[in-house]
């Protein structure tokens, strides 16, 4: 603001261009690009052809592979083999692994502790356990490694279900009262019932072991990050380019050094789930106020005392907002896994999908869309809590109601478990018979909702099925001609018009857009990320990305805004649209594939609306928050001045939470860039995506993945540098935060 | 340095800036404010010196960026300052060792903050000894000492509750609890009552009024409130831009301003309830010999009525010695008069 007021010097041409807005800015800045363009369909000679497209470049690739393949085989600086490295430490993995599925499904009998004595590994829990929520938690983590140890050594059977599925609904209790108890149990029942126990514990089971791993090395990074400037200089970055890598990115080395399995999945796992966990530590650290930091100096903490007694407690909620996170990335990257073979409930989908069983797996889906809700609220409900006074005047048992309840039911549960097979037996087989003993029909149809089998597993395939045929019946013709149309008449054109862009139009467009935000600086990266995209080459692939990418912005900006403008003018509609997001957020992506399989089978369509519904989510969100945020005194006195609620909402409204929704369309893109990678399975699409899946197949292209992946995260870096930029200055100009 | 005082300084400086100490250096330690300025330094204090002596509570009063926050965190060392001295109990406190002043901390300071700056994952009670937790004073001493200073604070029972469970007066009363728990010498009050509403803001003022009544501390009291100042200083520091433009009496202040700025704090004030006796006197002989007497040191507030009931002047005694006279006229004037040149829009009133 202030910088507009004081010159009254004749402007510079450069200070003229900063200052102009709207749609001349727009031209202004496409114009150098619309001249690139025009010179090269008029006047072909006059641009030589490598400003345009360069020549299939491999070189990226091949050192890719490369170093791939010396890392693999050689070894490094003569040391040591890095292969030899990743192998002992997916060993590692391989214990708790193991110990964690025999304790939820398997049943340990013969497997054996490896080379730490158990009576170490259950201190050090029970020491962790204090560290982290003092006595109860220490008892608790001691009496579970105790009671795995026994397990262990006697050769017992597996928890019982019935008291997983208790002990879901207790902890819902306590969390959150009778209604996340429901959830919880609820949840956790139908993954119980429904036949797909096995694999729900499989997941889990990895989750448990990856989880903890994760928030631990997340959370020591982020400490190191604030601790140490230099440290945080290095992460920060690194931290980006992780968080805009496709998920396949982090599969795919993997499958090189640890080769395909449970541990693989869990490797790549703990990658992918780090980086949100050291952010919100470096946040909650940063955002503990300097008078509790004080107020611990004047109490004459030293620095050991400060960290942990007053800095680490303070900074607990975003600590554990972290660690929600951390289980929700786990969760869906556990299920992704299964695209390196990892076991649980993302193998039968896949399997499922590949061979068009829609009705099985949708039934899948939901056990993932439940276990994955399940999940999120738990650690939702954790993070929410504020500690409350107890009332000393009550008894004991009256303090401590849930860990009662949590004992009864663990004791009833291995009671009923030794009194009748089916509460003990379930998880073991996961026995679907194939003879059905019962159904459940529509009431006045033939239609079978629910089919129950020997084993009292039952199953909703036919009423999935029954969908699924119903949809196929009714919805194909109408859903086809949709499909025709998008295709011949909107993204082929659309493909074609982004891959004739020359690279050097795009550059030249890209700095100038970076100059005008962020000065050379930005220009200059922003410049670099577009060349490297050039020289990589994956040009055209990556404007194959691009285009579909933008193609689902455009969808989502044209149903997402309006949504988000509608949820925005009353509470209880916000509150409503909120549940509804806070939900679809935590769906694995893969989750997303099912029903676009289902309507549309292969093909860009597909693979467009599949975005569509995950990257909407963003867009409603921010055009939401961007709404919600405009102060109101602001609308108060646009009202008084006479607006109607249109101009309120064009006039004052729109330009104050514009930022805010460009910020939304940058989530957009990123999610659209990680969702159409995924989408490549559906397949009938190319672009970077396939690259990267094929090298899944292929070891001697998983240099092409790994660059291709690269391409993926340049592309996200670029328009989140861009946009993040502009946000920030148009933010400084209208003085929100 | 003074020898007796609680706390001494002199000289010291804070500038936020690139390298400030070498610029310190480089203008012999003593640059002009527009120098500081003009080098692009943001001076947050200038060369303040000031005594806290044993029992006394020295009230710094200046509005927000006047830099009488980082002036006390200079004197408990929160804030390294540029230059200068510091003498804490007649320790050298800016020569201490990171172990002697976590030691001096420990046992001699405590601190109350603005917006409380309680631990929120804390008991009251834990909150309150977390001081001596952090010593290694055991768990039993621990809750014994809670007991006392819940008594202390007025907060008996609510020991087992969470900070977020109170109300602002409420933990405000525990972070006070907090910085009395290791029977420091000296008290650090920053803004303590500034965020809370008026009506309680008065009670704590008279529950700070009475602990000290009990307690006898040395006390550094940081306001932006100069009624506030005046109701519980027993001396009052003026901070302006980082200087001290005046330290003195409330009395000092009101009847003999340093500049404009002090003035104009000092225009509103109730001058009856600041102005003695004494400072308002006139020549003893001006009293006839049997008139009644009243005390040097009572506020004109208390001794109106009788001097205005009285036809003549009174004598005005200091212990025992008639030192003064004082008139009706004396005293309308000084209360009702205001001084030099504001009289015309405060006067008539």
């Amino acid at each position: 603001m202030a910088a507009t007021v004081e010159s009254a010097a004749p402007e510079s041409l450069l200070e003229r261009f900063r200052r102009t807005k709207g749609w001349r800015m727009a031209l202004l800045l496409l114009s150098p690009y619309i001249v690139i363009q025009i010179i090269h369909q008029a006047a072909p000679g006059l641009f030589p052809d490598w400003l345009s497209k360069l020549g299939d470049f491999r070189f990226l690739p091949d050192w890719a592979n490369e170093a791939l393949l010396y890392l693999k085989d050689e070894e490094l600086l003569g040391l040591f083999n890095v292969k030899d490295v990743t192998r002992t430490v997916s060993g590692w993995l391989e214990y708790p692994l193991e110990l964690s599925e025999q304790l939820l499904i398997s049943g340990g009998d013969s497997f054996g502790w490896g080379p730490v004595p158990w009576i170490v590994i259950i201190l050090l829990l029970a020491g962790i356990g204090a560290l982290l929520g003092g006595w109860k938690l220490a008892a608790l983590a001691g009496a579970c490694s105790l009671y795995l140890a026994m397990f262990n050594t006697f050769g017992w059977g597996a928890v019982p279900w019935v008291v997983l599925v208790g002990l879901f609904a207790v902890a819902g209790a306590k969390l959150g009262g009778w209604r996340l108890a429901l959830l919880a149990g609820g949840c956790s029942l139908y993954l119980a019932v429904f036949g797909v126990w096995k694999d729900s514990m499989i997941t889990l089971s990895i989750v448990f072991v990856v989880a903890p791993l994760a928030a631990l090395i997340g959370w020591a990074s982020g400490l190191a990050a604030v601790k140490a400037r230099w440290f945080e200089a290095l992460l920060v970055p690194v931290l980006n380019v992780m968080q805009s890598m496709p998920h396949f990115s982090y599969l795919l080395p993997i499958s090189v050094f640890i080769g395909i399995g449970d541990e693989a999945g869990a490797i790549a796992t703990v990658l992918f789930a780090v980086p949100p966990m050291a952010r919100l530590t470096i946040l909650g650290l940063r955002s503990v106020s300097p008078e509790v930091r004080e107020a611990g100096l004047m109490s004459g903490c030293t620095k050991w005392q400060m960290l942990w007694r007053v800095e680490m407690p303070a900074a607990r909620p975003q600590l554990l907002v972290g660690i929600n996170q951390v289980l929700m990335q786990c969760f869906g990257m556990t299920v992704l896994a299964s695209f390196v073979g990892t076991r649980g409930l993302g193998l039968p989908l896949l399997n499922y999908l590949q061979s068009l069983r829609i009705g099985k797996a949708l039934e899948v889906g939901v056990a993932i869309v439940l276990m994955a809700i399940m999940l999120d609220r738990l650690g939702q409900a954790l993070g929410a809590r504020r500690p409350e006074h107890i009332d000393m005047t009550k008894s004991w048992t009256a303090r401590h109601p849930y860990w009662i309840g949590g004992s009864a039911v663990v004791a009833a549960g291995i009671v009923l478990a030794r009194l009748t097979e089916y509460a003990a037996l379930l998880p073991r087989g996961g026995i679907v018979s194939t003879d059905r003993l019962w159904e459940l029909r529509l009431p006045g149809t033939d239609i079978v909702l629910i089919d129950g089998r020997k084993g009292a597993t039952v199953s909703t395939e036919p009423f999935w099925e029954w969908m699924v045929d119903w949809v196929q019946l009714n919805l194909k013709s109408p859903l086809g001609h949709i499909r025709d149309f998008m295709i011949l008449e909107i993204l082929f054109p659309m493909r074609d018009a982004f891959q004739a862009l020359p690279w050097i139009g795009l550059l030249v467009l890209v700095a100038a857009v970076g100059w005008r935000f962020g000065g050379w600086r930005l220009a200059a990266i922003v410049s670099l990320f577009v060349a490297y995209l050039a020289f990589s080459g994956f040009w055209i692939e990556s404007m194959e990305t691009l285009y579909l990418v933008v193609a689902a912005l455009i969808v989502s900006v044209v149903i997402g805004v309006p949504i988000g403008i509608f949820a925005s003018t009353s509470d209880r509609r916000y509150a409503a649209v909120q549940v509804v997001l806070d939900t679809f957020q935590v769906l694995p992506s893969f989750i997303y594939l099912i029903p676009v399989v289902m309507l549309f089978r292969v093909g860009p369509v597909a693979a467009l609306t599949a975005i569509v519904i995950y990257a909407t989510v963003p867009a409603v969100r921010y055009t939401m928050l961007g709404l919600r945020n405009v102060p109101a005194d602001m609308i108060e006195a646009a009202e008084m001045s006479g607006c109607t609620r249109s101009q309120v909402l064009r006039k004052v409204k729109f330009p104050m939470a514009f930022p805010e929704i460009m910020l939304g369309m940058n989530q957009v893109l990123l999610f659209g860039l990680l969702l159409v990678i995924i989408s490549a399975f559906i397949g009938g699409i190319d672009g970077l995506g396939d690259d990267i899946l094929l090298a899944r197949t292929e070891q001697a292209l998983v240099g092409e993945g790994i660059v291709a992946g690269f391409n993926v995260a340049v592309i996200g870096l670029t328009a989140d540098q861009l946009i993040t930029n502009y946000a920030r200055e148009r933010k400084a100009q209208l003085g929100i935060d | 340095m003074n020898g007796d005082a609680m706390i001494s300084c002199r000289d010291v400086w804070k500038l936020y800036g690139p390298d400030p100490e070498r610029f310190l250096a480089h203008h012999d330690g003593e640059p002009s404010i527009d120098t500081v300025k003009d080098a692009g330094y943001i001076p947050a204090v200038v060369s303040a010196s000031l005594d806290v002596m044993p029992g006394e509570i020295l009230v710094l009063m200046g509005l927000s960026g006047s830099g009488k926050s980082t002036l006390v965190r200079c004197l408990s060392r929160l804030i390294e300052p540029t230059s200068g001295r510091v003498h804490f109990g007649g320790v050298d406190l800016l020569a201490a060792s990171g172990r002697e002043l976590i030691d001096i901390r420990r046992h001699r300071m405590g601190m109350v903050f603005q917006h409380f700056a309680l631990f929120p994952h804390r008991t009251v009670a834990e909150n309150i000894v977390f001081p001596l937790e952090v010593q290694g004073v055991d768990s039993a001493a621990r809750r014994a000492r809670a007991d006392e200073i819940l008594a202390l604070v007025g907060l008996e029972g609510r020991g087992g509750y969470y900070p977020r469970e109170l109300s602002g007066g409420q933990q405000q009363r525990v972070g006070i609890g907090r910085s009395l728990a290791v029977e420091p010498d000296v008290w650090f009050l920053d803004e303590p009552f500034s965020a809370l509403d008026p009506l309680i803001r008065r009670e704590m003022q008279d529950e700070f009024l009475r602990l000290q009544s009990v307690l006898h501390k040395t006390i550094v009291f940081i306001t932006h409130d100069f009624s506030e100042a005046i109701r519980l200083a027993d001396r009052i520091a003026i901070l302006y831009e980082g200087q001290i433009v005046q330290l003195g009496r409330a009395e000092d202040l009101v009847t003999q301003p340093a500049t404009d700025y002090v003035r104009n704090f000092a225009r509103d004030v109730q001058r009856d309830r600041i102005l003695t006796a004494r400072s308002v006197m006139g020549d003893v002989s001006d009293a006839p010999p049997d008139a009644e007497t009243v005390g040097a040191d009572s506020v004109l507030r208390e001794i109106a009525p009788t001097v205005l009931a009285s036809p003549h002047p009174l004598v005005v005694v200091d212990d025992g010695a008639s030192v003064g006279s004082l008139s009706r006229d004396a005293v309308i004037d000084a209360v009702w008069g205001g001084s030099e040149a504001e009289g015309t829009d405060s006067g008539a009133g």
